[in-house]
């Protein structure tokens, strides 16, 4: 019997939106037991499917620390002289460090994607 | 909103030419400050407890040398045996790791000492490959099968910068532009 209807016919002939305003949603969703629905779903292969660097490295941290408090936290447990002189000292000597790096792997044509940035246990 | 570009952190990364000679200049000072002074109270205490008039022209130079060589062995060797790092190194934030990055073995870290020395026999030559080699190895680094890492953190820095600053003070870019490794 049913061979003989066309179903794609008559689901032409059918207002779907129609059909929708015509169903209570919240009372739907009262019949759904969420706390078994969420059993149902396995939470560790959802977030094991979340790439989570991907997603720090869209948060600008800087800017972050910048505009929060966070920042004053920071601020507060390091803000001694010495940590600055120190921080100020280390930056300058990196800084002459990479000056020096950059003309001798110039004058020696050092191919930067060839020379180890560190020892293969910190930097791969 | 700005592009970002964090700050590469450097940590573990080889230190180069300035930060080393810094150190080592730093250790100096130190080491022959702290000797001059032991030699001074030693000679001091003796005087005036032998009732003596003893100073430092009164003993031989080989043996203030002897004296002076042991114990920037010590001082040397002992802090590399210890913890991998001398004060100066621990001021500019740099450590002796061994080529693989793992912890160096201490009696590596004993014989980096006399090793260093030979560096300074060698006309200075033994400190060329801090400058042009890729992984920026000095003799006694060769010879003792160590390498010498950043043990800094420069991204936490630059974040204790930003967070120093009064939040109303104008953007200042204070970081040093260093083309990105590849990982």
């Amino acid at each position: 019997m049913l061979n003989l209807v066309d179903i794609d016919a008559v689901l032409e002939h059918i207002d779907v939106n129609k059909l929708l305003d015509r169903i209570d949603v919240d009372k739907l969703l009262d019949r759904i037991d969420i706390d078994q629905l969420l059993g149902r779903v396995d939470i560790d292969a959802l977030v094991g499917r979340v790439d989570v660097n991907a997603m720090v490295s869209k948060v600008d941290v800087e800017e972050l620390v910048e505009r929060t408090e966070i920042g004053a936290l920071i601020a507060d447990s390091t803000s001694g002289v010495a940590q600055r002189v120190l921080d100020s000292l280390r930056a300058q000597a990196v800084g002459l460090d990479q000056v020096s790096n950059a003309i001798v792997g110039r004058l020696l044509r050092h191919d930067p994607s060839t020379t180890p940035a560190g020892p293969p246990r910190f930097v791969r | 909103m700005r592009e970002l570009e964090p700050e590469p952190s450097r940590l573990g990364h080889f230190a180069g030419p300035a930060t080393r000679a810094a150190a080592y200049f730093v250790d100096m000072a130190i080491s022959l400050g702290v000797f001059a002074l032991v030699v001074g109270v030693t000679l001091f205490l003796l005087n005036l407890t032998l009732q003596t008039d003893l100073s430092q022209s009164s003993a031989p130079g080989w043996l203030w040398t002897t004296l002076l060589l042991l114990w920037e062995w010590l001082y040397f060797g002992g802090s590399w045996a210890a913890s991998g790092k001398t004060a100066g190194m621990g001021l500019l934030g740099v450590r002796v790791v061994a080529r693989d990055g793992a912890p160096l073995d201490p009696w590596r870290g004993i014989l980096r000492a006399p090793y260093l020395l030979a560096s300074f026999f060698t006309f200075g030559l033994g400190f060329v490959g801090i400058v042009i080699g890729r992984e920026h190895r000095a003799l006694q680094d060769v010879l003792a099968g160590s390498v010498v890492v950043y043990d800094w953190d420069a991204r936490t820095a630059r974040l204790r910068f930003l967070a120093r600053r009064p939040r109303d003070a104008p953007a200042q870019e204070t970081r040093v532009t260093e083309p990105r490794r590849p990982a």
